[in-house]
């Protein structure tokens, strides 16, 4: 009876899974195994990075090597000050310029998503040139050399502040919110920050959350600013740039600094571990957060 | 007739102002980074120097550019015109962008289709959210497993020896270096690509695919009647983003993952400007090439925009 039953819901479930007809069927089943050989191919070299991180050589009498697979490399990761120190120095950056970066989009957002205010196109103009020019590499360096905010860590959080792509995707959320509330408030005589805080921030979390893991996932994966504008100073740079002199320019001499002698003795199955470490906070929380990111995407379409 | 809209005006101002005081960190910020660069731009036109002591310099304060004292504000452009390496960066930009708008832009038009016509939902949940997952890591992190997983004993290497009886040098051979940047491009973006195109899927009415399947439509034929132009405006304006962009080879990439022996076809010249005009301190020429490369970004956009227009879909604005 009971396998019967059993029979029965597996014939349905593989009836509306792969159809009736024999040409569906094959169909179907091309399908489910080219999109398992597309996701294996995409989780290889993932899985690649995790096994050899977990490898270790026994030396053998023979010269062929054999491995044994421990957590070695990862004590000596963990023991490594220049990755602990970039890993924490880029976890303040990233949660210092979110914080910045979604508190001014926001604040700029709210403005110009009132209609009724005046010089509302002039702003909103001058939000979108920044978009579309911008003068290049070397203009830009020029000004951080200028600003001295060369070997400053606020060169990681200024430049970023404001940008005009989060600006106009908050505001096409803020204009989407009903404004009752605000009127009611308004008849209170709350002012419009008070109204912005009280009433509009908290209705706008979803689009902060999408606004916060696109900065922080740029920010975590930025080595540019650190290449560029920290180059005398490597103790400030983030651990992308760890992760550059360790894997890229181990034999370029050019970069002193944190750990360049403990980096360049590193065994593979270290280096791996470290690139295990440096992607770890974007694995873990990738699968909680993806409907954000997804969500800011389609946002950004609507837009354009 | 004037005195009542100044006090309307007033009035506006009294009401408004302190939204107005919300726009000001924005203004200063954009003022500062994004507007002040823009005039940095005259550096293409200068002779760059270093301010030392009673001498002028830096942005503002270098000398019109000269050649044997006559002015000539073309004089870096003349350069990099004249300039074989610049001329081979460029060569290179484009066989690289255009290679990556072959192979590359279809993979997630395709690959959207194809998953469009899975059945089982939670299956095809997992496929999407392990897709996304490379856009996510940095350049310099794919650059390093690549290096491992291409490295002499590794198992691919392996494979390689075994198929072609000799391992192959991806980091040492141009042409394969180029490959190798096509496929890890695709990689880490194909899969993130799809976003954009399921928003369009859901767009679509359903209704359409049942009277399509009532008038006996197989399933290739409603992907190609219904599905597909349901997703093409969305494919017209990434591909007016693409070929705007066909002069930006893809710095983050390119710069992670080259070496010496490859600069023959893999630089590009957002490198070249970056090695020059950053590293060599040659800023005159390198504004010049970035105002050179920008400006040709912007005429690729319009010209896209206005041909997709003339055919019919919707640009850009």
């Amino acid at each position: 009876m009971v396998e019967s039953y059993r029979d029965g819901k597996w014939a349905a479930f593989r009836k509306r899974i792969f159809g009736k007809r024999p040409s569906t069927i094959i169909f179907n089943v091309v399908l489910y195994v080219v999109f398992t050989l597309i996701a294996f191919c995409t989780l290889y070299p993932f899985l690649h990075v995790v096994i050899e991180s977990l490898k270790s050589v026994i030396p053998t009498d023979t010269g062929i090597p054999k491995y044994t697979y421990n957590l070695t490399a990862y004590l000596a990761v963990f023991k490594t000050n220049g990755l602990m120190w970039s890993f924490l120095w880029s976890i303040i950056v990233v949660v210092v310029s979110v914080v910045t970066h979604v508190f001014f989009c926001m604040l700029t957002a709210y403005p110009l998503s009132k209609k009724q205010l005046k010089g509302r196109m002039f702003f909103l103009l001058y939000v979108l040139i920044t978009m579309m020019f911008s003068g290049g590499l070397i203009p830009f360096y020029m000004l951080i050399q200028d600003l001295n905010l060369m070997d400053n860590p606020l060169v990681y959080i200024l430049p970023g502040l404001v940008s005009a792509f989060d600006v106009i995707i908050a505001k096409n959320f803020l204009q989407g919110i009903p404004r009752d509330l605000e009127e009611s408030a308004k008849l209170d005589g709350a002012s419009d920050y008070k109204i912005f805080f009280r009433i509009y921030m908290p209705l706008s979390l979803p689009i902060m959350a999408t606004l916060a893991l696109w900065c922080g996932v740029g920010k975590w994966n930025d080595w540019m600013t650190g290449v560029l504008y920290m180059a005398n100073s490597p103790d400030l740079q983030l651990i992308q740039n760890y992760l550059r002199r360790m894997l890229i320019d181990t034999t370029s001499s050019s970069v002193g600094g944190v750990g360049d002698i403990e980096i360049k003795n590193m065994a593979a199955s270290v280096q791996m571990a470290t690139i295990v470490v440096g992607t770890l906070p974007i694995v873990l929380i990738y699968p909680f957060v993806q409907k954000y990111f997804v969500k800011g995407v389609i946002l950004g379409s609507i837009k354009g | 007739m004037a005195k009542p809209k100044k006090s309307v005006r007033t009035k506006q101002l009294k009401r408004d102002w302190q939204l107005y005081t919300m726009l000001i960190a924005m203004v200063v910020c954009l003022g500062v980074f994004s507007y002040y660069p823009m005039l940095g731009i005259q550096l293409a036109f200068k002779d760059f120097r270093i301010a030392i002591g009673n001498q002028s310099g830096g942005v503002w304060g270098s000398p019109w550019a000269t050649t044997d004292g006559r002015l000539d504000l073309f004089k870096h452009f003349k350069q990099l015109f004249s300039n074989p390496d610049v001329f081979k960066t460029f060569l290179n930009t484009l066989r690289l962008s255009g290679l990556r708008l072959l192979f590359g832009f279809p993979v997630p038009i395709i690959m959207a289709l194809f998953l469009n016509e899975m059945t089982g939902e939670r299956y095809k949940k997992v496929v999407q959210s392990i897709s996304y997952l490379p856009y996510f890591i940095s350049w310099v992190i794919i650059a390093g497993i690549l290096t491992d997983l291409t490295a002499t004993g590794s198992s691919l290497q392996n494979l390689f020896a075994k198929l072609f009886g000799h391992p192959i040098e991806f980091f040492g051979d141009a042409d394969l270096f180029l490959g190798l940047l096509i496929v890890s491009d695709i990689w880490k973006t194909a899969g993130w690509g799809t976003v954009i195109y399921f928003a369009a899927l859901t767009g679509i009415d359903p209704s359409l695919y049942e009277a399509a399947e009532v008038d006996g439509a197989n399933r290739w034929r409603r992907m190609w009647h219904i599905t597909l132009p349901g997703i093409l405006p969305a494919v017209t304006i990434n591909l007016i983003f693409a070929i705007s962009g066909i002069v930006y080879g893809g710095f983050d990439q390119v710069y992670n993952m080259y070496n010496r022996t490859v600069y023959d076809k893999a630089d590009i010249l957002e490198t070249y400007i970056f090695r020059t005009g950053v590293v060599g301190g040659d800023y005159s020429l390198g504004t010049a090439l970035g105002l050179f490369n920008s400006s040709i970004a912007f005429a690729l956009t319009l010209i896209a925009n206005k041909i997709v227009k003339r055919l019919g879909g919707s640009g850009i604005w």
